[in-house]
């Protein structure tokens, strides 16, 4: 069973239309990624999954049904803006909203003793919140986000003010999630960071899908007449070669539109003066393919 | 109440409670209150212990050792004094700093009846009347004791009243009055902090935190309980320290008047302020979300208490012509109700009809007021940096409008 079902849903806002017939499904154990440009509509799809905004048109689903007051204590949520009450102190402000999500003390002190652990701040639990740095400050976030072990965790920019070090830290905590069968659902601009976490993404834009599917496919739809290769030889005046770029030895050459990479490495192997050693055709980074998606979608309603 | 409910409820009413402003605001005034009342009494006994000289040149009065002892007999206390023989050496005294002042009784005082006091600084104010005790003892000495005694003694006098048993007293009249304005200040200082805790909830994004634990009706209720509950501590405090007060006033003032709360006072109190704080809460509520800084709310709240304070200054008004126009009309509108019923109902009798009338239009205006947050609380919590327009607020209330999502 599907951890989330959006099946068609719309919602509109006075006369802007928000989020218009989207659909997708996560499922258990995996990350899915939610990716849009700003004001594409991600918010809003969130907020309809979590129950705080019901939708104008289609149906969401959640555990199998719609969003109830039960489900709400298996799912963590991390919003894009952070908030948690300055005022008070760490531990506090933990233990409350874990209480929120129906935990008992008992086990929200334990677990969160752990987690301030692992996230180095545990030396800081006695301290308000606006004593804290701005990643101590995420870092709790994303405590208080997974403390209650939720089925379904919503991170949005979870790496926003995190250095390298805790980048990786709060990253290998969500892959672990995923292992243990959680559903993830991630909306970030970082692509770097979906390319090598999501399993599959969807891309909004203007309230629209735009893209859907596994992150591999996804971007070997998107690949063109570019293709990598290494090894000795002239590589840059091959017949049927348009363009030629060389990177840490391998090159990048873009093929004109009467060959296909096929056909093009059938006759490279018949080339006598050249020794290939790696064959490859170029996928291009989800960046790129955000980037043409969401240009070509600007410029047509422009 | 749900446990969510109650888990906000209380956390809101923990996170209030421990705040500095808040427990300045309660312990704060009391403390000002008693500290001044303290200041004013060891000043006034600092003066009460310093003795005072009389020049007795009509011959009149009783050796001070004399006087002390029929005093002490009579289980009472006079300022200290001090014969002298003539004024030179009393003045001597005085500027020595021996005595805070003294008197000189002339010789023809059984007759001219006027005496001077000479003093540096402030003489102490119940002079004259200490001066009076002392000579009517000195001149009643040859007296029988039993005249001397009764003369001293003051009548414990009883008070008949034929306007009826539950008339009260003024002195019930005015601590009723003012216990009712005590409460009115404890709801707005509490209300202030209700207006602060939204907004920062909102602008942080605290809310959105919220929302996703529990529905947006539990946060709303359960702030507006704690904050209630919060409330009410504050005028418990001051309630125990207006108790406190007054029992050790009566304790040092004999003639101090029994307070006296009729049964329909006790109603006003109790059926007009819970639903009126409750309502207050609500709108309070209701500014904090849809304005983005505390500040911009203040306008409003400001309007809001200033109506709920208007029959403070009425007061006299009220008291001397209970059932005019301006008292009538106050006792319906649903800010003012509650101090203008407790002034009226203590003073006149407010018909049974008009009770209830007052009554149903301040819970019908909470009804509304819950009504009203409960919508704008689901439009506003999580608007960031916008606030919510009048044309919104009206659309929303629209009755055939579809509720928003």
């Amino acid at each position: 069973m599907n951890t989330v079902v959006i099946n068609q849903v719309s919602k509109r806002f006075g006369d802007t239309i928000a989020v218009d017939n989207v659909s997708f499904h996560v499922a258990p154990g995996e990350i899915f990624g939610l990716l849009g440009p700003n004001g594409a509509g991600k918010t809003t799809t969130i907020r309809m999954m979590l129950g705080i905004l019901q939708p104008d048109s289609g149906y969401i689903e959640v555990f199998g049904g719609p969003m109830t007051e039960e489900k709400k204590n298996r799912v963590g949520y991390l919003p894009e803006e952070r908030g948690l009450y300055a005022d008070l102190k760490l531990m506090d402000v933990i233990l409350y909203l874990a209480s929120l999500k129906g935990m008992s003390r008992k086990t929200a002190v334990s677990r969160a003793e752990t987690y301030l652990k692992q996230l180095d701040l545990w030396e800081h639990r006695h301290k308000k919140l606006n004593a804290l740095s701005r990643g101590m400050h995420q870092k709790a976030q994303f405590i208080v986000t997974v403390l209650h072990d939720p089925d379904l965790i919503i991170v949005d920019e979870p790496f926003s003010g995190l250095d390298p070090v805790n980048t990786q830290l709060i990253k290998n905590m969500l892959l672990d999630m995923r292992t243990q069968g959680k559903s993830i659902i991630m909306s970030t601009h970082q692509m770097h960071q979906v390319e090598t976490m999501c399993d599959r993404i969807v891309l909004i834009n203007r309230g629209r899908v735009m893209l859907e599917g596994e992150v591999k496919e996804v971007r070997r739809r998107f690949a063109g007449n570019t293709i990598e290769v290494s090894g000795n030889g002239s590589f840059a005046h091959l017949p049927h070669v348009i363009h030629a770029e060389q990177h840490n030895g391998i090159w990048h050459l873009a093929l004109d539109e009467t060959t296909t990479p096929h056909n093009f490495l059938r006759e490279l192997m018949h080339q006598d003066d050249i020794e290939i050693e790696h064959f490859s055709i170029a996928l291009p980074s989800l960046n790129e393919i955000f980037i043409r998606i969401v240009g070509e979608n600007t410029e047509v309603n422009q | 109440m749900t446990k969510k409910t109650f888990l906000i409820a209380r956390h809101e009413f923990w996170r209030h409670i421990t705040r500095r402003s808040f427990i300045f605001a309660v312990v704060g005034l009391p403390l000002i209150l008693v500290l001044i009342f303290a200041g004013a009494i060891i000043f006034f006994s600092s003066k009460e212990d310093q003795p005072v000289g009389i020049v007795d040149q009509a011959g009149i009065t009783l050796p001070p050792a004399d006087y002390e002892r029929f005093l002490e007999s009579v289980d009472e206390e006079s300022v200290p004094w001090v014969q002298f023989s003539d004024e030179d050496t009393a003045l001597t005294a005085l500027k020595n700093g021996e005595i805070q002042a003294y008197v000189v009784l002339p010789e023809d005082y059984l007759t001219s009846h006027t005496v001077k006091v000479y003093h540096q600084r402030d003489a102490l104010d119940s002079l004259s009347l200490e001066l009076t005790d002392y000579l009517r003892v000195s001149l009643l000495t040859n007296e029988a004791p039993e005249l001397r005694e009764s003369f001293w003694e003051v009548p414990a006098t009883e008070f008949v009243s034929l306007a009826g048993e539950d008339t009260p007293n003024p002195f019930s009249v005015v601590v009723v009055y003012l216990t009712g304005f005590l409460f009115l200040i404890a709801v707005f200082t509490t209300a202030g902090f209700l207006i602060q805790a939204v907004v920062d909830e909102k602008e942080n994004r605290t809310m959105e935190i919220l929302v996703t634990s529990a529905k947006p009706e539990q946060v709303l209720i359960g702030k507006i309980i704690g904050l209630v509950g919060l409330g009410f501590v504050q005028f418990a405090i001051w309630a125990i320290f207006a108790t406190v007060g007054l029992l050790v006033a009566r304790s040092q003032i004999p003639v101090m008047p029994e307070l006296t709360i009729t049964p329909v006072t006790a109603v006003v109190i109790i059926g007009w302020f819970i639903p009126f704080y409750i309502m207050i809460a609500a709108l309070m509520t209701a500014i904090g979300i849809t304005v983005t800084a505390a500040s911009e709310g203040q306008q409003a709240a400001s309007i809001i208490s200033l109506l709920s304070m208007l029959p403070l200054y009425l007061t006299f008004i009220f008291l001397e012509r209970p059932n005019s126009g301006i008292a009538i009309l106050l006792s319906l509108i649903p800010f003012s109700s509650p101090l203008t019923m407790l002034a009226r109902v203590q003073v006149t009798e407010v018909s049974p009809s008009f009770l209830l009338l007052s009554w149903l239009i301040l819970v019908g205006s909470t009804a509304l007021a819950v009504f009203l947050v409960g919508k704008l609380f689901r439009l506003g919590m999580l608007r960031y940096g916008q606030k919510i327009t009048l044309r919104e607020i009206w659309r929303l209330l629209w009755p055939f409008r579809s509720s928003t999502k």
